[in-house]
């Protein structure tokens, strides 16, 4: 789910801008290491892929289609930091080119889908899927998709966006399906590649390392907390979110009006906000470190 | 006594070159070539005959086995930089080799390996530009480019090196009649020496002084256009015209 | 597409399409800021705004019903959350809503349809983007019409191909299944074509860009200017 500007709270948008440009870094300089300038091309033509497929449109029920978003099959043929590489641009150009998506809540939508999305697609593929591929690469879409929207789903209970507890479980049951959805058509699709030829899809390098799996583990917890969490109560998501002073009912504006009445340091919403940061930069830390190993495994 | 005419050292020289594909599949079988200075010698030959599988050795984009030499220079890793200078290739998906978001980028993309600082980098391809006859389209983007105008393009991104070979796969696919008109005029006036990959036996016969034909990998004949079109059947459609068929069956 | 559309309008020769990328980026990030931090019930700031916004469309000679209605992708979803808002008893969120994310969008499409997209990544990566997502920008931009194109044909000789009637669902989907893997086959083919265009061309493992016009005066002015009056018109 693509958020567009001024539905996040300025907190929110700049916490996540803030977080998303070390995470695409990290990512960038790790694929940076893994090829020279001569991979580009083929990386700008599978971003270009990715929407051109999206255009194709898979029949799922009685006039319902559904369509590839790509970040899982994007990790299983190209890599885990390649992909999160062209997630990224793929996001950025949604927002510039297209306006899916806002420009300052881009830091959000690429830490969504780009990062988180494609790195929990990722997961279960490096865990599992030497032995049972088809299983891993359903999840690994599955969690793609869930995990982005339920990220997302969060950011905006966060910022005060009403949402009531029906809406909220809709919108849950709606990502599932997609996930769902985007889980077969990748399995299917990838089956198809790979008979063309095997080459396409790499075999990931069987892991036996407790620690990433349990580090790999947290980040899809995490990740998936949102849906758990917002499932349960919405509404005190939003309670939270006025606490920690990342939502304003009625001080939507907050920096500059407390700029005109004081100092900026010592105003109350920096102070809360500090609060709200922590707990997304806890997110984060678990997401990077297991970038970091994910990609160390594949480089080595 | 006749004098003794004095041979020029050939471009390039080609000495039992094999190759073969990843699956085994034997690309090319003992081929022997060579050019020489301002000759056009056209290659033909069914597809996957090892047409553009050849070419690509010249380059070394493709390595086999055997000796290539160019410009006196043995084909190897550090000869390659230089003779990649020396030969300009304008490949069969003009899509493919405009991959520079506009058509100043791309046709200073040569220059520019070459090593040559951006302003002179940016007038060689200008100048080339000129020459290719599309000075004006310096900014656009490929996209926005005609079939011919990218034909025309790619061959200026490869004259801005200054090759003393052009090599040419199949340069008049997707043209229509001008433009590939406008296409053969351009080479006709261009004094490099140039080897023309091509199934067009009209271009071949208009341009090429010789030809060769490979088939299966092999290179089993050399002679004039005509000639090999002869022996080889290499002609297209032998109806006759419509108009005659059509009153043929009107008669009953 | 709309893709293509842009690309057009992108082409121009305006005042503001000859702006410098950074300037019109800074720019375009001023604005925003400024606009997530203006409440909803400051309706002449946000006129104001709106104004500065169909000024900019007449001064880049883009088509104004053109901007406003593709800036319209955006309502579906704010409107379905401003009913929510309303319902919820907070009318002032619900307005907010619609009347910012429309603007911002507005303001994202007035930056995309003044600035081709190359100028526009290379304004991006001076202002800092790492060299390789504006590389990898450059090429997935490059091949976006191409691959868009291909897979519509395939779209098109698919409907033809599809009598309608008596259709087991399960065909279909193995149908669009077989074309994205043919697409993905054809582009990985496509990439390998580029890479021997590259290495025929001498390339040596790194992309040297030409460099962009400077940053001059002009820009200099346009973005003080703006920033300027969007701050005041704000704290005014």
């Amino acid at each position: 789910m693509h958020i567009p500007d001024n539905f996040l709270s300025p907190p929110v948008w700049a916490t996540l801008d803030v977080i998303a440009i070390p995470a695409v870094g990290l990512m960038v300089r790790q694929a940076g290491r893994q090829l020279d300038d001569t991979r580009i091309p083929l990386l700008g033509v599978m971003g270009a892929f990715v929407f051109a497929a999206q255009m194709i449109n898979f029949p799922v029920g009685i006039g319902t289609s559904g369509h590839l978003v790509g970040g899982a099959l994007l990790a299983y043929t190209l890599g885990p930091a390649p992909a999160v590489l062209v997630m990224t641009v793929i996001v950025a150009i949604q927002a510039f080119v297209f306006q899916d998506g806002g420009v300052l809540a881009l830091g959000a939508n690429v830490f969504n889908m780009a990062v988180v999305g494609v790195l929990a697609g990722y997961w279960p593929y490096h865990v599992w899927g030497a032995s049972w591929r088809r299983s891993a690469m359903f999840a690994g879409a599955f969690l793609s998709v869930m995990v982005s929207g339920s990220l997302a789903l969060g950011e905006l209970l966060m910022s005060g966006v009403a949402m009531p507890r029906a809406m909220v479980l809709v919108s849950l049951a709606l990502f599932a399906a997609s996930a769902a959805i985007e889980g077969a058509i990748t399995i299917c699709v990838i089956q198809a590649i790979a008979k063309l030829d095997a080459g396409f899809v790499p075999q990931p390098r069987a892991s036996n390392r407790r620690t990433l799996a349990i580090l790999g583990g947290a980040a899809i917890a995490l990740g998936a907390v949102g849906f758990l969490v917002a499932s349960a109560a919405p509404d005190g998501i939003q309670r939270l979110g006025i606490q920690l002073g990342l939502t304003a009912r009625t001080v939507l504006h907050a920096p500059l009006a407390d700029y005109t009445m004081g100092s900026l340091v010592e105003s109350a919403w920096v102070r809360r906000a500090t609060a709200g940061l922590t707990g997304l930069l806890l997110i984060y830390a678990v997401c990077a470190t297991t970038a970091r190993w994910l990609v160390r495994r594949r480089s080595a | 006594m006749t004098p003794v005419t004095e041979v020029p050292p050939p471009l390039i020289e080609v000495r039992d070159l094999y190759f073969q594909y990843e699956d085994g599949a034997q690309a090319l079988e003992g081929v022997n070539f060579t050019l020489y200075p301002g000759e056009t010698v056209a290659l033909l030959g069914a597809n996957g005959s090892g047409k553009t599988t050849f070419v690509l050795q010249l380059n070394g984009v493709l390595r086999g086995q055997g000796s290539i030499t160019v410009c006196g220079l043995p084909l190897n890793k550090e000869t390659l930089p230089l003779i990649r200078s020396k030969i300009g290739m304008v490949f069969q998906d003009s899509d493919e080799q405009l991959f520079m978001p506009t058509v100043l980028d791309d046709v200073a993309f040569g220059p520019l390996n070459q090593g040559m600082p951006e302003e002179e980098a940016i007038a060689k391809a200008k100048l080339a530009l000129q020459q290719a006859g599309l000075a004006e389209v310096w900014n656009k983007a490929p996209y926005h480019l005609s079939a011919g105008e990218k034909r025309r393009v790619a061959l200026a991104g490869v004259l801005a090196m200054e090759p003393e070979i052009l090599v040419l796969d199949e340069p008049t696919t997707f043209l229509d009649p001008p433009a590939e008109r406008n296409l053969l005029h351009l080479l006709a006036d261009l004094p490099q020496a140039k080897l023309i990959v091509t199934h067009n036996v009209r271009l071949a016969a208009s341009l090429a002084s010789r030809a060769v034909f490979f088939e299966k990998g092999k290179l089993v004949a050399a002679g004039s256009v005509d000639e090999i079109a002869r022996r080889f059947d290499w002609t297209y459609v032998d109806l006759p015209p419509a108009d005659l068929r059509y009153s043929a069956h009107r008669r009953f | 597409m709309h893709h293509v559309l842009l690309d057009r309008w992108s082409q121009g020769t305006s005042p503001l399409h000859r702006r410098d990328a950074r300037a019109k980026i800074l720019a375009l990030l001023v604005f925003l800021v400024v606009l997530a931090t203006t409440p909803a019930t400051a309706v002449a700031v946000l006129a104001t705004y709106a104004a500065l916004l169909a000024a900019a469309i007449l001064i880049a000679r883009l088509p104004l019903g053109g901007v406003v209605t593709r800036a319209m992708v955006v309502l579906p979803f704010s409107l379905t959350f401003a009913l929510i808002a309303w319902l919820a008893g907070e009318p002032l969120r619900a307005l907010a809503l619609v009347e910012k994310s429309y603007l911002s969008t507005v303001a994202v499409l007035l930056l995309a349809g003044a600035t081709p997209l190359s100028l526009l990544l290379g304004g991006l990566e001076r202002l800092g983007s790492p060299r390789l997502l504006v590389l990898v920008a450059q090429f997935l931009y490059r091949y976006l019409f191409v691959l868009s194109e291909q897979a519509q044909h395939m779209r098109l000789a698919a409907s033809c191909r599809d009598s309608g009637a008596g259709h087991r669902r399960g065909s279909r989907f193995r149908a669009a299944t077989g074309a994205l893997a043919v697409l993905f086959a054809r582009s990985y083919e496509r990439a390998e074509g580029i890479h021997r265009a590259m290495l025929a061309r001498g390339f040596s493992g790194r992309f040297s860009l030409l460099h962009a016009p400077r940053f001059g005066a002009r820009d200099g002015a346009f973005l003080l200017l703006v920033s300027a009056f969007l701050i005041l018109v704000r704290l005014g």
